[in-house]
């Protein structure tokens, strides 16, 4: 049978879907933070004559840049792109407390004195943390050898070497793959990515893992979109990754999460126990959302309830809009009959009379 | 043609609360589309040989809504298609008619995309959808 077929027949809620997609975005007052504390501090940046960088300076990275985030907005991520002038062989350590240095200055600058408690080397980033605005900047110093549109290198202190990264090539690669999927990619992410948070109190798998496998089963076909509702899509999105990952868990061994651009595994810190419970979370809400889909129109609570259990009840609302907005997307399609106080049904009631409305169609654009 | 009496009779049957005033040749009454919706006053004028016009009295609708005349009335059917002629029914036709639209219109009202989910024909084409 062929898809279009078959996605009539399920209830797929859209205006339901379309209330949790709203509830899970990031609320607006997050969303001016993140647009406006990373850009003070790349600007901060550029203006350093002895930090030296190459244009374009800098570049916002992680799942703000991609606009895959999600409820609180609490970090945002950036490379600036280092100009190592007399030190093409740099070390990784070097590179980080430079860029350290570089920002000891950048509270009072940018007039924020005060209100910057952390400034911290980590691994591969400097951590600065905003206490007035409960908001974290990770800055990452990038090598760019080959230009912007090639691999970065960035350091790694604790192994002691630059490593091998592309972001950027990332940002580009998922808008590209985004477009081919009818826009649909982006906020697939965000919902399996709230799925998580939902289903996953401890040993939570990372966001970018995640993002990484929406990428890679909707680049490799495993997971159709077209003419599919986000509800058969979120459901085959669960089911692709559970099959994927069942060999894996029938070996009792952990999953390769293959990293968008390079290949290289992103999940090497996913421990067995964490991978189990995963994939029992998965099997649930592949349950859940199973019995949710195969709902009759007239046991839509029922289907509300099941989402609930996937998404949280907190998200997946039960409001009176969508449902008013479902009901009359049934209508436009339904006979119909009217009761004498002028209520409009889409099945005829055996316990009051009514009028069956003769097929019509309401005329003209303009009133 | 079905008589004026035989008209307000059917009507009287089927949708009692549409009070029929003679002297005006309308009917007033109230219409709620569905149990959360708000209550709609309604004027139904019928004087033959015109077809029959509505409007809602009450609440005022949004100016930006489609599907109405100039003067306010619905736009219930296509006239071009012979959906409605004096062979048929008020009650039967044009009310269910207007639930529908009062349906539609909350639906509109609320939806961000702005979308008519009934069926419709716009004007100077051929109808796009019919059930």
């Amino acid at each position: 049978m062929p898809i279009d077929v078959l996605s009539r027949t399920v209830l797929s809620l859209p205006h339901h879907f379309a209330e949790l997609r709203k509830n899970i975005e990031p609320p607006r007052e997050r969303r001016e933070a993140a647009a406006t504390i990373p850009d003070e501090v790349r600007t901060f940046l550029e203006d350093q004559e002895d930090y030296a960088t190459l244009s374009p300076h800098s570049r916002l990275t992680g799942s703000y840049a991609r606009s895959t985030a999600i409820h609180s907005i609490k970090d945002v991520d950036f490379v600036v792109l280092i100009d190592p002038v007399d030190d093409d062989d740099i070390e990784p350590e070097d590179a980080l407390d430079d860029l350290y240095a570089a920002l000891q200055t950048m509270p009072e600058a940018i007039g924020r004195a005060g209100l910057v408690q952390m400034l911290r080397r980590q691994r591969r980033s400097i951590h600065v943390y905003f206490e007035d605005e409960d908001f974290h900047l990770d800055i990452v110093p990038a090598k760019m050898p080959d230009g912007i549109d090639e691999s970065l290198w960035v350091p790694d202190r604790e192994w002691s070497k630059w490593i091998e990264s592309d972001p950027l090539g990332y940002n580009k690669a998922l808008s590209t793959l985004n477009a081919d999927s009818g826009e649909k990619a982006v906020p697939l992410i965000k919902l399996f990515k709230h799925w998580r948070t939902v289903q996953m109190q401890r040993r939570r798998p990372k966001s970018y893992w995640l993002e990484a496998l929406v990428y890679r089963h909707l680049d490799r076909g495993w997971v159709a979109t077209a003419g599919k509702s986000y509800a058969e899509l979120f459901t085959d999105l669960l089911r692709s990754v559970r099959d994927r990952f069942q060999a894996a868990y029938d070996e009792d061994r952990v999953p390769r999460i293959p990293d968008p651009m390079l290949g290289h595994n992103v999940a090497e810190s996913w421990e067995l126990p964490a991978f189990r419970s995963f994939m029992s979370r998965l099997n649930d809400s592949i349950g859940w959302a199973e019995r949710a889909l195969a709902k009759d129109r007239d046991e839509i609570d029922e289907a509300i309830e099941l989402w609930q259990k996937v998404f949280g009840d907190e998200y997946f609302t039960n409001s009176s809009d969508a449902r008013r907005l479902q009901f009359a997307e049934w209508a436009g399609s339904s006979s119909l009959f009217v009761t004498g106080a002028g209520r409009v049904l889409t099945k005829k009631p055996t316990d009051q009379p009514t009028v069956a409305s003769r097929p019509h169609n309401f005329y003209g654009d303009a009133k | 043609m079905k008589s004026l009496g035989l008209q307000v009779a059917e009507m009287a049957k089927r949708f009692p609360d549409l009070r029929f005033e003679r002297s005006m040749m309308s009917w007033y009454g109230n219409l709620q589309p569905d149990d959360d919706a708000t209550l709609y006053r309604i004027k139904i004028t019928y004087c033959p040989p015109n077809p029959p016009k509505v409007w809602v009295r009450r609440p005022s609708l949004h100016p930006e809504v489609k599907h109405r005349y100039s003067d306010g009335t619905l736009c219930l059917y296509d006239p071009r298609e012979g959906e409605w002629d004096h062979s048929m029914l008020v009650s039967q036709t044009i009310v269910p008619w207007t639930a529908e639209w009062l349906l539609y219109y909350e639906a509109w009202l609320i939806d961000p995309e702005k979308r008519w989910f009934g069926p419709e024909a716009p004007h100077g084409r051929r109808k796009l959808s019919r059930r």
